[in-house]
Parts: structure tokens; sequence; C-alpha cells
């Protein structure tokens, strides 16, 4: 074991990742290394003055600014309304309920007679939404607007395309949940979705977020899929950058054709913090670049499972390829480009 | 591993407040305001700008209260919004990302630590606002996914799993976030010549 790979089990044991205290091995090169001995001594240190940063108070005013800010707000919350209901209307409710059960029972039946002919999927009228304009949509899809932002949640078996305002048509696939906010910035929460977005004018940018890269662009075609494990782009046209989620500084570039899956290098030039995190800029980054084998394998079961969450409805992921060439994440070869046709 | 559960305290109160006690909700921004606050001044690094994203982040959480999953902890729950509502201000403020490069020492933050024992040496003084100054200063600058891990494990004291609950990550980029950031720690420290190789 060289120096190098014992200051990173040091630095895993400083963090309590290492179940069952420092290996054997790291102890032994340890008795025989002063400098790493040092090393490990000034880490611990390191350590615990990080851990004793005071926690930063607020103003003594943040509570009622707060508070101030939930009695202005100039739209009240859905629930409020139902909240404020008198009893009697809630009692009324109860009674029309009751009363109206023969001819809701009359009802379901004869929708149940209706539902056994099979009717193709209806396309909807253009809907306007906040930030977003919904062109088309099939099958259980769910809009919510929270002020400007917006929220597109595509169940499974459903379809839709999204003028967003700030320039480009997403095509969400089913399983899938993209919020659209002002700017031009989206949000990939789950599933997959293509975007398609329009020229920009200088200086302007397009940003793809998800949970672990942000996608920026400047007008191009690029699919994203995003699962609880890693999210995965793939670029049809144009040229993107990739950094760090809340970064502005792109890392890594993609050319068309080409895809990334995982972590993305912090840095694009040499420095102290891209000996820690780099993936070969040249070629397409492995699933897992840079990510610790041992860290990985702590993924708990659910999750690798891709088992559903209220958060995330499916983890399957589902990938697209770029440009006449296919991406599977799933591992069954199968090309899904016509998801987004 | 489990994620922390909501108190029974706080989903009676929750209830209180969606049944039409608005004022229930105080009680809630009483108990968390610390936690919010902290984690926002550590994200975007400014005093007046974590207490507007921290009025919007309450503001929000009383908006979806309705959404709230009471199985699962209030805290963690009004933590997520806090770092979605910090993250977007960075993204929209086009905040660059800093470089980690330690040119020297730096007491910036140091003088508003208290000193954890009075009656040590002066130079043994002098050495801790030293150091509890790089510590912040490093803190400072690292990069937010690093940032707000550490600030989530060490400040808040929060277990893995709620990490990864309140940033909705896997596991295990929790505990590779947490490995990268010690060895930027590491490397940090060394540069500045705490840590001799």
């Amino acid at each position: 074991m060289n120096c190098h790979e014992v200051v990173d089990q040091l630095c895993r044991h400083e963090a309590d990742l290492l179940e069952g205290g420092l290996p054997a091995a790291v102890k032994a090169h340890l008795e025989g290394c002063d400098s790493c001995c040092e090393r490990g001594n000034g880490l611990r240190t390191a350590v615990s003055e990080f851990r004793e940063l005071p926690v930063i108070e607020p103003d003594a005013d943040f509570m009622s600014r707060s508070w101030s800010a939930i009695e202005r707000a100039p739209v009240r919350p859905a629930w409020e309304a139902k909240a404020s209901e008198p009893w009697w209307s809630r009692v009324t409710a109860s009674f029309r309920s009751f009363a109206f059960i023969p001819v809701g029972a009359a009802a379901m039946a004869a929708l149940f007679f209706v539902m056994r002919t099979p009717v193709p999927a209806p396309r909807t009228e253009v809907e306007v939404l906040a930030s977003a304009r919904i062109l088309e949509k099939h099958g259980p899809v769910e809009v919510k607007s929270e002020g400007d932002f917006t929220t597109v949640r595509v169940g499974e078996g459903g379809f839709a395309k999204v003028e967003h305002k700030a320039g480009a048509v997403v095509a969400i696939a089913a399983g899938s949940e993209v919020e659209f906010e002002p700017g031009g910035v989206t949000t990939v929460n789950a599933g997959s979705a293509r975007y398609e977005v329009a020229k920009r004018a200088k200086g302007e940018t397009y940003i793809t977020r998800t949970w672990q890269y942000d996608v920026t662009v400047l007008g191009t075609t690029y699919d994203v899929t995003v699962s609880k494990e890693e999210c995965q782009v793939a670029l049809a046209e144009g040229r993107i950058g990739l950094s760090v989620p809340g970064s502005v500084e792109m890392t890594k570039f993609l050319e068309p054709g080409s895809s990334h899956q995982g972590e993305v290098p912090l840095e694009r030039e040499t420095g102290i913090l891209a000996t820690t995190d780099r993936v070969p800029a040249s070629t397409d980054a492995s699933p897992v670049a840079g990510i610790d084998p041992a860290a990985a394998d702590a993924v708990p079961a659910a999750v690798s499972a891709g088992r559903p969450t209220p958060e995330h409805p499916t983890e399957s992921p589902v990938a697209v390829g770029g440009e006449g060439q296919a991406v599977d994440a799933t591992g069954t070869g199968e090309n899904l480009d016509n998801v987004f046709k | 591993m489990t994620a922390s559960t909501a108190a029974p305290d706080e989903i009676l109160i929750v209830r209180k407040v969606l049944e039409g006690d608005r004022h229930e909700f105080k009680r809630l921004i009483e108990r968390h305001q610390a936690r919010v606050f902290n984690l926002l001044v550590r994200l975007v690094r400014d005093r007046e700008t974590a207490m507007d994203l921290g009025q919007d982040a309450f503001l929000k959480a009383y908006m979806y209260l309705d959404r709230y999953d009471v199985k699962r902890s209030f805290a963690n729950w009004i933590l997520k919004i806090a770092q979605n509502v910090a993250f977007t201000h960075l993204k929209r403020a086009g905040v660059a990302k800093e470089r980690l490069v330690l040119d020297g020492p730096d007491d910036r933050g140091a003088d508003r630590l208290a000193d954890p024992n009075p009656m040590s040496d002066p130079e043994e003084q002098v050495s801790r606002k030293a150091m509890a100054g790089l510590a912040h200063q490093v803190m400072e600058r690292l990069p937010e996914k690093y940032r707000v891990v550490l600030t989530l494990r060490y400040m808040e004291g929060l277990e893995y799993q709620d990490i990864a609950e309140v940033l909705e990550i896997p596991l295990g980029t929790v505990k590779f976030r947490l490995f990268q950031a010690h060895k930027l720690l590491e490397d940090a420290f060394t540069r500045y010549g705490v840590i001799q190789k």
C-alpha cells in the first residue's frame, strides 16, 4: 500500500466511512511512515476545526420577517381554502355524497360499459401555463404551476411535449418529471426528456439541471435521463457543456453522438480540485467515473433495484440515444429513440 | 440505516395548521429557523441573501404543507426546500465557482468565533484563531455540493441517510462526496502548512 492510498483511507476514516476502523495494512504502513503519520494527525486536526465551526444564527427579526412573508403572500395555498370551509358545508357535502350513492353507482356502471370499448387517446388542445405551454399530451399527464414555475409529470404510458417560453421544446417520456422556470432553466427530476433548444443570443444560455450535474447549451438537441443512481445526457446535435450542480463553470463538453454518465470533473484545468474527481477529457466517462467502488457498493438495495418512490415515480433508467447512436443504460441493447418521435 | 421520522408534536402542529390554525406555523419557524438560516448562509455566503432566501423557504413550506409526508422528518423536509431555494438562487445569480486556492493565512471569520478555551496561553489562542479562520475560509471556498454535505453532517448533525433524503441523492453519493470533501480539506490544510507532507 503506497502513501497515496493510505491518505485516501485516512480521509475515509475521518469521514466515518470505514466500518471497523483503519485496515491493518494502513496501520502497518503508518508504523513505518512518518510522513503519513504526520498527514493523518494534521487531517484529524483539520477535521476537528471543521466540526467546531459555529452555527451562524439569523438576525433577531428573521422569525417576524418570515411570518410576515407568509401573511403577505399574494396567493393563498389551496389547502387553506378547504380548511376554512364552515363545518356545516362539510356536513351537507357528506349528506350529498350519501344521497347520491344510487346515482353514483348507476353512473359507475355506465362508465364501466363505456370504458370497455377501446377509445384512442385524445389529443388535448394547447394549454397555457406560467412558464411553459403544453403542445401535445397523451395519457396521464399532471401539470402543476407554482408562481412562475411549472412542473409536468408524465405517468406510465403517457407522453407530453412542452414549449418552454425560454426557447426550447421538451419532449417528456413516460414516468418522467420536468420542472420549468421562467428563465432558461429546467430541472429533470426523474425519467427522460429530449430537449430541442433554439439558437441562443450571445451570452445567453439554456440550462438543464439534474441532481448530478447541470447541462448548459447554446442551441442543440439532447436527451437527459435521470435515475436515483446516476444521470445521463446524450447529445444529438450542437455542443453542450456540463458543470457540477450550482456552478456556471463547465468542465466537460460533449460532441454530437456522444454521451456522459455519472459525476463530472470539478476542474477543466489542473489544480487542487482536479486531482480528486477527474474523468478522461477525451473519451466518454464510464458510468461511475471517479466514484469510489466502496462508496458505490453502499447504494441501498431499494435504490439499486430502481424501485419507485413518491419523489421519483419511476426509477427504471430510460436511456435515449443521440443522433444515430443508441445509448442504453438498461443493458437491453434496445434503441429507445422512438420514445420521442 | 433509516432516515429520521417526524417528531410526534410536529405532526400535531402540522395537522393544526392544515385544519386552519395558521399561527401554529410560527412554532415550526421558531424551531427550525436556526438550521435553515445556517445552511443558507453557508451556501450563499451572504447574511442578507440568506435572510431573504430563508423567508422564501418557509413561505414555500407553508404553501405546500399539504404535500409534507408526516412519516418523514420535518427538519429534513424544510432543509430540502432551503437547499433547493439556495441552489436556484445561485444558478440565477450566476455565481462563479471559486477555486480552492489558499495563498496564505487569512483571519476572515476568526474574529467572530469565541475562544473555546479562555485559559489557554495567548500564543495558543492566536494559533487556534488562525486555525478556526482557516477552517472558515476553506468552508467558504468549497464547491456547493461539498459545502452542503459538510454543513448537514457536522453542523446539523444529520446521519448519512438523512443527508441522502434532504439532497435527494443516493447514499453512496453522499459517502463519496464526504470522502471527496475530506480530501479537499486535507489538500487545503497541507497547502497552508498545517499538515506537513
